[in-house]
């Protein structure tokens, strides 16, 4: 759009408006970039709440528009970014602001700026570099052409295909606006292929039947899992074979999970092949690198596993602030983050996993084995409240495996003396996910998220079932809402068995599937216990 | 100078024998400290101990106020640990306990008054039993060093070379320092007090149940000390459920006993019934049962 007016005889007045958008949180917003070119002294400001990267873009702009052959207007110049209400940033207005100016001093024809939008950061040698968060971005602009970097094209063609441009540098978009050349074609695709599983398999796991069982059932639960034991016993290990059982991202989730890493400038190409993020930050991460944060509303690492695994090691070592931070979304699987002049809500529906020693020393599964001061321990373990560990459905304490299993035979032989059969693979246990999982579908949803009256209708209980949560519940080791928790993972052991009805023994297992929380609890009791 | 809280007759006369050890306990080790104080207690023998967590709270856990016997509890700091509290007072009232302290009542807790306080309890007792401690550099326990300082006898609980509790008895026990006792019954022989005999009750043992095939191979496999349910499943995953639920029928009949997740055979002297009958056994050690 270009409007060019004599108000006055000696004063001319150019307005150009270009769509762009930028980022708050995981969500692009459109803006209007509006160039005013008037007579006056040389001058370039910048108004509608700049951040400093937005401000820098003056420099970067007239160095590339000079880079790139063309003039930079010798008159008063101001750039409106609206809505002028809202905090802008990010460096991906230079290439909409470069060609709003172009336009308002006449080098583009305005009305070829129609139906486009312009995202894209510029060198000082012209070219278009790449910004994070093209796919929310480009979701902004939806009904408009997106012109974008040509690095990105991959990743916003996986959301938008048919709909986006790519372009190299401003030198492009001058061909194509003002001489009318083809847009340029879209540089080959460097996505590479789904590479072999990063995590390991579930074969080099030995010994820890219940903790692999947990883990299966896990993942064919969605439940929260928590890993009790001491140093070296394998947790880690095991925690990282879980995306390996995760089914494949559907498309729809794929494509949710594609724009919130586009929003964090990380590489897209696991999460476009399906699979599910698995975010291990170090437990020494703060609460709002954990939740999001920061002046531009950053998604943090609990949006960053949405869709996916999320997992802390060392629980019991990371700060008080972010654990507890971790409640609120473990509940509701969003984030609301709220600052002085933006907000944003940003998708958190991950599972978490955590591995955590049963004291400072480690030894303290084993009665007896432990060497620390009674006080340390009940200090360390009440570390976690009871809040937060009431979140796991599924924890389980470790001990060392048998040395026999872990000296037996490489992988597909039998271990030493013929001692048990050969650890399953992952491929062979993500079967049984996938089936069970589809049984929990024709439900509707994950049995993470049944609750009591769903429950019933779900998990019909047999006699023999019912007999034995109420023994437990009369004996005082299970309060009612650890009894829904119970019959929902129990579902699953039943899922995974293909049962219709809750057995007993699917009860049964359930119940030792969550007695690393008994073990906890003990820890963090009155000192010494005895009294 | 001594303060005391309770009656200063449950100190005077008698054989007194004092049993120490660790903090950090294992069940089995508590389980026998117990039995061991009970028994002592039944023949007559005043138990001597120190009130601190583990070994030595279980020795005098005897059930506040019907239990029989004489106790003398040599503490570092009146009314530390607060729970430790009510037993003071308990068995405090009834005239047969007696709480010793170096210091005036309200001092702050401090390590070494801990440490300090063994020197005491071991001039107290004619022989002191270690049950179970971690340290094998025997003259590290205070308790130890202030035993041989002053000539009295010690004994000790050997326990399974690898069981990390036993480490500093058996050592004692191998060095020579302590002589090696199983239960109330060796101590009674050592002070040459009480009949031996009586005091061997606590050592009847499980009838052997009758039971099915499947439910008799998972009792079979469990002891006094518990054990992670894969372990008793054995390898592979197809059978945790179905031990699982067996140990929980096992449970139910009163013969496995659930601690944290692990398992282990149910003692009818430690454990109340899962039906809270109480079966045979000492109503002093049900009582125990209770107060944990």
């Amino acid at each position: 759009m270009l409007r060019a007016a004599a108000t006055d005889s000696l004063e001319v007045v150019v307005l150009a408006r270009v769509d762009a958008a930028h980022l708050v949180g995981v969500d692009g917003h459109l803006v209007v970039v509006e160039v005013h070119v008037a007579n006056g002294l040389p001058s370039f400001t910048v108004v509608g709440l700049p951040d400093a990267a937005v401000r820098e873009s003056r420099d970067r702009v007239r160095a590339a528009l000079v880079s790139s052959g063309l003039r930079w207007p010798q008159r008063r110049v101001t750039v409106n970014l609206a809505p002028s209400g809202e905090r802008k940033g990010g460096p991906g207005l230079d290439l909409p602001i470069a060609v709003a100016l172009l336009a308002a001093h006449g080098d583009l024809p305005a009305g070829r700026l129609e139906g486009l939008g312009f995202i894209g950061e510029l060198g000082l040698d012209g070219s278009v570099r790449p910004v994070p968060g093209t796919i929310p971005l480009v979701r902004s602009l939806a009904g408009r052409t997106a012109v974008v970097p040509a690095a990105s094209f991959d990743e916003a063609a996986a959301v938008a295909p048919g709909q986006v441009r790519p372009v190299a540098s401003l030198s492009d978009v001058v061909a194509v606006l003002r001489e009318g050349a083809a847009w340029p074609a879209a540089p080959r695709s460097r996505r590479r292929p789904a590479a072999a599983l990063p995590t390991g398999d579930l074969r080099d796991v030995r010994g820890q039947h219940l903790g692999r069982r947990a883990v299966e059932v896990a993942a064919a639960g969605g439940h929260h899992l928590l890993l009790v034991g001491p140093p070296g016993c394998g947790k880690t290990m095991l925690a990282t074979r879980l995306p390996g059982l995760l089914p494949a991202l559907g498309e729809d989730q794929m494509r949710e999970v594609a724009a919130i890493w586009s929003a964090a400038g990380l590489p897209l190409g696991d999460v476009l092949a399906g699979r599910p993020p698995f975010r291990a930050p170090h437990h020494s991460v703060t609460a709002s690198a954990l939740i999001g944060g920061g002046g531009q509303l950053r998604p943090g690492e609990v949006t960053l596993a949405h869709g996916g695994v999320l997992f802390l090691d060392e629980l019991a070592e990371v700060p008080a602030g972010s654990l507890e931070a971790l409640r609120e979304p473990l509940e509701s699987g969003q984030v609301r983050l709220v600052r002085a002049g933006t907000a944003a809500t940003l998708p958190a529906r991950f599972q978490l996993v955590a591995a955590t020693n049963p004291c400072p020393c480690g030894e303290g599964t084993v009665r007896g084995a432990c060497r620390c001061a009674d006080h340390g321990r009940a200090r360390y373990a009440r570390r976690l409240s009871a809040a937060l560990l009431d979140r796991f459905d599924l924890a389980v304490v470790l001990a060392r495996p048998d040395p026999s299993e872990l000296v037996g035979g490489p992988p597909g032989q039998t271990g030493r003396g013929g001692r048990g059969p050969i650890p399953e693979p992952t491929a062979c246990v993500a079967e049984r996910v996938a089936a069970a999982r589809r049984r929990a579908d024709r439900r509707g949803r994950l049995n993470a998220h049944l609750d009591g009256p769903a429950l019933d209708q779900v998990a019909p209980l047999s006699a023999g079932a019912s007999e034995l949560l109420l023994r437990r519940v009369r004996g005082g080791r299970l309060s009612g809402r650890a009894v829904a928790r119970v019959r929902a993972v129990a579902r699953t052991i039943a899922d995974l068995a293909g049962a219709v009805e809750v057995d007993e023994e699917h009860v049964a297992e359930a119940l030792a599937l969550r007695s690393g929380r008994e073990v906890l609890a003990a820890a963090a009791g009155p000192a010494g216990g005895g009294w | 100078m001594l303060f005391a809280a309770g009656s200063l007759a449950a100190a005077e006369g008698g054989v007194q024998v004092a049993i120490t050890g660790t903090r950090a306990s294992s069940g089995a080790g508590e389980e026998l400290a117990a039995a061991m104080g009970a028994d002592l207690r039944a023949a007559g023998v005043t138990v001597v101990s120190g009130l601190a967590p583990g070994i030595e709270a279980a020795a005098q856990r005897g059930g506040p106020t019907g239990a029989p016997g004489r106790d003398v509890a040599v503490v570092g700091v009146l009314a530390h640990p607060a729970a430790g509290r009510r037993w003071q007072q308990q068995r405090a009232a009834t005239g047969r306990g007696v709480v010793l302290c170096e210091l005036p009542p309200g001092g702050p807790a401090a390590r070494w008054r801990f440490a300090a306080r063994q020197r005491i309890l071991v001039g107290l007792a004619d022989l002191v039993v270690v049950v179970e401690s971690h340290d094998p550099a025997v003259e590290n326990l205070p308790a130890v060093a202030a035993a041989r300082r002053r000539g009295v006898p010690l004994a000790a609980v050997p326990g399974p070379q690898r069981a990390a509790a036993s480490a500093g008895t058996n050592a004692l026990v191998a060095a020579g320092h302590a002589h090696a006792v199983r239960d109330a019954g060796d101590v009674l022989a050592l002070v040459g007090a009480g009949p031996a005999s009586r005091a061997r009750t606590s050592r009847s043992g499980t009838p052997a149940p009758v039971l099915p095939p499947e439910l008799a191979r998972i009792f079979a496999r469990l002891g006094p000390a518990p054990v992670p349910l894969d372990e008793l499943a054995g390898p592979g995953e197809a059978a945790l459920g179905r031990t699982a639920l067996l140990l929980h029928r096992l449970a139910a009949l009163g013969l496995a006993v659930d601690e944290h997740g692990w398992w282990r055979r149910r003692e009818p002297g430690r454990d109340r019934h899962p039906s809270g009958r109480q079966t045979a056994g000492r109503v002093v050690a049900t009582a125990a049962g209770r107060l944990r």
